[in-house]
C-alpha cells in the first residue's frame, strides 16, 4: 500500500515540508532536476538526521525536521521506506513541530531502480495524483498534493493554507541578492551584517564587519 | 586601503564579538530600547555553547572528542551524543548534495576519515540561536565568521544582509533583505581549506563564491558548498532548490542569482 506521511514544521516565518514515499513495491528513482517538494530523511532508532531550521531541536530526542529547500535528486530512495518523524513540542520563539503520522513498516529492498537518465529500460512505475493527509500546524491546516509520474515526483502543491497575519504565510520567499552598485555604501543600505566565505579571526580587524560591530558594541 | 567606513549606529542596536572556532561570531540584537542585561546573558550562553562546540568538534585540537574518534582512541558511542546527531546530519547531506557535499571526503587528514568540520560550524551556530529565542530575543542577527542566522520583530525592517566581494573582500558585492532565516556563504579556500570536487578531486572550483540564502543555516551552508565543489553544474542545480534564493560567483566575475519558491 501506497502511504503519503506529510509532516508540516514552521520556523518563524517558513514553512518546512516533509513528504515521505513509501510502497511495498517500488522506490522512487533518483530524479535528474526539476522541483521536487521533497526531503527525505532515514530515522534511526535512536537519532535521525536533525535537519535544523532557524530554531534546532535539543540533543536530548532524536528529532526530524525537513526544511524546504530540496536538491533535484533529493529522494527517498536512499533508504527503503524513509520515514518522517517529527516530535510536536511547543516553546515559546521556538520552531514549532508537528507530530507526523506513525512510521511506515520498512519496506523489502527491491533491486535497485536505475537512474531515470541512465536506463529507458525500467518497468513503468508508480503514476497518478495522491493527496497527503492534512496536518494541522499552530498556523493553520495543511495538505500537500503531489503527482507522480513513473516512481518521479513531478509537482508538489499545497492545497490548503493556513490563514492568518502576513508572519503566517506559509510559503517563505527569500529576496534575490541584489548587485550593489559601486555607489553603494554600508551606512546607507542600513547594513549590519556580511555573509562571505573568508571569515578568520586573522582577518577579521579589517574586515567589513568588524566596522558594523564597532558602531554598536 | 583599509579604512574603516564611517557607520551611523541607530539608537536601539547593541552588537557583541567574540573570537570562537577560529572566527569572529558577531551578534547584533534590536529592541526599543537599548538591548541590556537579558540580551546580554543570552548572547553569552550562545558564546558558551559556541565554545563547547569548539571544544568537542574542532580538528585542531589532539583533545577534541572529534580527533579523539578520528583516531580510534573512542567510539561514536562514547562520544557526547551531539555527535551521532552531527554524523547522522552529514550522512543526509552527502544524498541530498548527490555526494558533493561528502564529510568523509574532505578531511586534510586522509581519505574517508570522518571530518564535519564544514557542518559542525553551521549546526552549532543555529543549535545556540535558541538560546537568544528562548530569552525572548526575536530581532536578532547571529554571524559566525559569513554564516549568518537572523530574526526580526513583527513591526521592524528586515536586516538588510551584504554579500562579500570574493575578489575584494573588504567590498560588498550584494545585498539582500532577510526578515527571518539563514545566509551561508561558501568560497573557493574557505578558511584555508579548498572545497575539493568529491567526483574529480579536484580542489579549484570555477565558482569563486556561492551564497544560499534560506529557513536553514545548515542547508544553506550544505548547499553553498556543494555549489562550490559542483562548479560550474551549481547554476542548474540551484533551480532545484526550493524555497532558497542566492547568488554564484565565477572566478571571472560573472554572476547568476536565483530565486526559488516553496
Amino acid at each position: 500500500m501506497r502511504r503519503i506521511v506529510v509532516t508540516v514544521g514552521t520556523t518563524a516565518s517558513a514553512v518546512a515540508l516533509l513528504v515521505s514515499y513509501a510502497t511495498s513495491t517500488h522506490r522512487l528513482a533518483a530524479m535528474p532536476g526539476g522541483t521536487a517538494l521533497l526531503g527525505a530523511t532515514a530515522a534511526g532508532t535512536t537519532s535521525a538526521a536533525a535537519i535544523t531550521a532557524a530554531g534546532t531541536p535539543t540533543t536530548d530526542e532524536a528529532t526530524d525536521e525537513a526544511t524546504d529547500e530540496t536538491t533535484a535528486a533529493s529522494t527517498p530512495s536512499a533508504t527503503t521506506g524513509a520515514t518522517a518523524r517529527a516530535k510536536a513540542s511547543a516553546s515559546p520563539k521556538a520552531t514549532p513541530k508537528v507530530a507526523s503520522t506513525p512510521k511506515v513498516a520498512s519496506t523489502p529492498k527491491v533491486a535497485s531502480t536505475p537512474k531515470a537518465s541512465a536506463s529507458p529500460a525500467a518497468p513503468a512505475g508508480v503514476s497518478g495524483t495522491f493527496n497527503g493527509a492534512t496536518s494541522q500546524t499552530v498556523y493553520g491546516p495543511v495538505q500537500v498534493q503531489i503527482v507522480v509520474k513513473n516512481n518521479k515526483i513531478t509537482s508538489a502543491n499545497a492545497i490548503q493554507y493556513p490563514t492568518g497575519n502576513s508572519r503566517d504565510v506559509m510559503i517563505a520567499r527569500y529576496a534575490v541578492p541584489v548587485l550593489n552598485s559601486e555607489a553603494v555604501q554600508a551606512q546607507s543600505a542600513n547594513i549590519a551584517m556580511v555573509s562571505g566565505a573568508t571569515y578568520t579571526s586573522n582577518g577579521y580587524l579589517q574586515s567589513l564587519q568588524s566596522a558594523l560591530n564597532q558602531a554598536r558594541l | 586601503m583599509t579604512a574603516t567606513p564611517e557607520v551611523t549606529a541607530p539608537l536601539a542596536q547593541r552588537a557583541w564579538v567574540e573570537q570562537i572556532m577560529g572566527m569572529p561570531i558577531s551578534v547584533h540584537v534590536r529592541g526599543t530600547t537599548r538591548p541590556g542585561e537579558v540580551a546580554d546573558a543570552a548572547v553569552q550562553r550562545v558564546f558558551e555553547e559556541l565554545r563547547w562546540v569548539d571544544a568537542t568538534f574542532s580538528p585542531y585540537r589532539e583533545d577534541s572528542e572529534l580527533r579523539r574518534l578520528q583516531r580510534g582512541a573512542i567510539t561514536l558511542e562514547q562520544c557526547d551524543p551531539t555527535m551521532t546527531q552531527v554524523q547522522q546530519l552529514c550522512l543526509t547531506a552527502r544524498e541530498r548534495t548527490e555526494g558533493y557535499f561528502d564529510a568523509w571526503a574532505c578531511s586534510d587528514l586522509g581519505p574517508g576519515l570522518f571530518d564535519p568540520t564544514g557542518l559542525v560550524k553551521s549546526w552549532a551556530v543555529a543549535r545556540a540561536a535558541r538560546h537568544l529565542r528562548g530569552a525572548g530575543l526575536d530581532d536578532f542577527a547571529l554571524n559566525a565568521g559569513g554564516d549568518i542566522v537572523l530574526s526580526t520583530a513583527d513591526d521592524a525592517p528586515a536586516w538588510q544582509i551584504g554579500i562579500e566581494d570574493p575578489a575584494d573582500t573588504r567590498r560588498m558585492l550584494a545585498t539582500v533583505p532577510i526578515r527571518d532565516g539563514a545566509i551561508a556563504t561558501s568560497g573557493r579556500a574557505a578558511r584555508g581549506a579548498h572545497i575539493v570536487n568529491p567526483m574529480t578531486g579536484e580542489r579549484r572550483s570555477p565558482l569563486a563564491a556561492a551564497t544560499v540564502i534560506g529557513p536553514s543555516l545548515v542547508w544553506a551552508d550544505v548547499f553553498a558548498t556543494a555549489a562550490i565543489a559542483r562548479g560550474d553544474s551549481a547554476r542548474d542545480w540551484v533551480s532545484g532548490l526550493s524555497g532558497t534564493s542566492g547568488l554564484l560567483v565565477w572566478a571571472d566575475g560573472a554572476t547568476h542569482t536565483w530565486g526559488n519558491a516553496v
